[in-house]
């Protein structure tokens, strides 16, 4: 049953980024629904688990850029790891705090993403990391909010309703 | 063994994250011929049927509104291009009196996108056609709008697609107004720098960059970018020229590829017999 969740949340959340990500995009600024599954499972498991869950994930997101191939899979390792580590508290009682670790996560794995990227381009990297991966940020952790509260929503209904099928 | 004990019972996370590291590290070391390699037959059985589906769904929306509208629009080129037909026979006659060099024209093969990199940064297309339909490495690629790149790797039913917003595929672009060459190289977003240009040269503001056709790969008088800067260097000799593409690289979903020059008799008689086809479907009484 939770490998079948985990696959239905892979699917819906690559489907988030393929078709959602660039209708809602503003010019490059556009929400990283792949950082949020990293999020979404660093959340649920062990750091241990949602780093190698980010590895994962990243290699799957290298595939299509073997240019780079591994760097998705650093950088998404990484990012499970860390929200592994203190995700899990944020979650409970805080999504404002939740929101804030998103943000600090996107802009930590871009920073590592674009060293690699931009090819030690100094220019470059501050060009593309002030302009684009900053308000993306923003933007990725907003936009992982509105997710959480959805699927807040989305499971309470779904607790009442098998509490009233049993009752 | 108690390194491996201190490893993976007391440090487990930490040298799990260790593992991982240095796994993708060791990735991101490879040579390129073996990451693509990997990359492509996975992609390629994984993949693509998902791709395609999604594609599929994107496209369901508007087909039918796309549909009347493109069938709109081939009418009207159908009658635009039967004008512009006459015109050739005669500037080809014109021509010959002058005894001009032998023009080529292009074949293009319409290829669907089914694949990108998911990243922020756009730099590979996946098309649907490949080695099975004369698709081969380095052909150029194009979109209605200009030059989009060039084909990377070929398959049997696919083919990747370099685009030119990538760190390592610079285009000899000229400008078309006043001819100074130089090589356009991606800076970001949708930005490209015009390099090897001398101060003494006349490029301005608003200028066309289109493809030059050296180095053999790009055909030429293809629209790159536009100029949107011009400023002395500062080491004085050269110009730095900024220009912009107004090509959507994220929004591609068909391109053309570029598989045969054909010569300027052949080209008549493949526009007839394209000509003929489309009468035929399109019922079009010309």
């Amino acid at each position: 049953m939770r490998i079948v969740h985990a696959i239905v949340t892979v699917f819906v959340f690559v489907l988030l980024q393929m078709l959602v990500s660039p209708k809602i995009a503003i010019g490059d600024i556009a929400p990283d629904f792949i950082l949020l599954l990293v999020a979404y499972f660093a959340i649920q498991r062990k750091p241990q688990r949602a780093a190698v869950a980010g590895f994962v994930i990243g290699l799957g997101q290298d595939l299509f850029n073997p240019e780079l191939l591994g760097l998705n899979a650093l950088t998404k390792s990484l990012v499970g790891y860390g929200f592994g580590l203190v995700g899990s508290k944020a979650e409970q009682d805080h999504p404002l705090l939740l929101m804030a670790l998103l943000g600090v996560a996107a802009v930590a794995h871009d920073f590592v993403y674009l060293l690699f990227f931009s090819g030690l381009h100094l220019g470059k990297f501050i060009i593309l990391w002030t302009t684009v991966s900053i308000p993306s940020a923003l933007y990725t952790a907003l936009t992982g909010l509105v997710v959480y509260k959805i699927a807040a929503t989305l499971g309470s209904k779904a607790v009442r309703t098998l509490g009233k099928a049993r009752s | 063994m108690p390194v491996l004990d201190l490893l993976f019972r007391k440090h487990r996370e930490k040298t799990t994250l260790a593992l991982l590291i240095l796994l993708s590290l060791t990735l991101l070391a490879l040579p390129k011929p073996a990451k693509i390699r990997f990359a492509q037959s996975t992609v390629n059985v994984v993949f693509s049927p998902a791709q395609r589906f999604v594609n599929y769904l994107q496209g369901l929306g508007g087909l039918r509104k796309e549909n009347a509208r493109l069938r709109r629009m081939v009418t009207s080129l159908m009658l635009e291009r039967e004008r512009l037909t006459q015109f050739r026979v005669e500037r080809e006659r014109l021509r010959r009196m002058a005894a001009f060099k032998e023009e080529q024209f292009l074949k293009l093969v319409p290829c669907e996108v089914i694949g990108r990199n998911l990243d922020r940064f756009q730099t590979i297309l996946i098309v649907d056609k490949g080695s099975a339909d004369s698709l081969r490495a380095r052909m150029p690629v194009l979109s209605h709008q200009g030059y989009v790149g060039r084909v990377a790797n070929v398959f049997e039913h696919s083919a990747w697609v370099q685009l030119i917003s990538s760190r390592n595929s610079p285009v000899s672009c000229i400008d078309k107004r006043s001819r100074v060459v130089g090589v356009l190289e991606w800076r970001d977003h949708s930005y490209f720098e015009l390099n090897n240009v001398s101060v003494v040269e006349d490029v301005q503001v608003g200028d066309t960059l289109i493809t030059s056709g050296f180095g053999g790969v790009a055909p030429k008088g293809f629209p790159v970018a536009v100029v949107t800067k011009v400023i002395p260097d500062i080491d004085g000799l050269s110009l730095r020229v900024d220009a912009k593409s107004h090509i959507e690289f994220r929004s591609l979903e068909e391109v053309f590829v570029v598989t045969e020059e054909i010569p300027w008799q052949r080209a008549i008689m493949y526009d007839e017999q394209d000509s003929t086809v489309l009468r035929n479907t399109m019922g079009v009484q010309l």
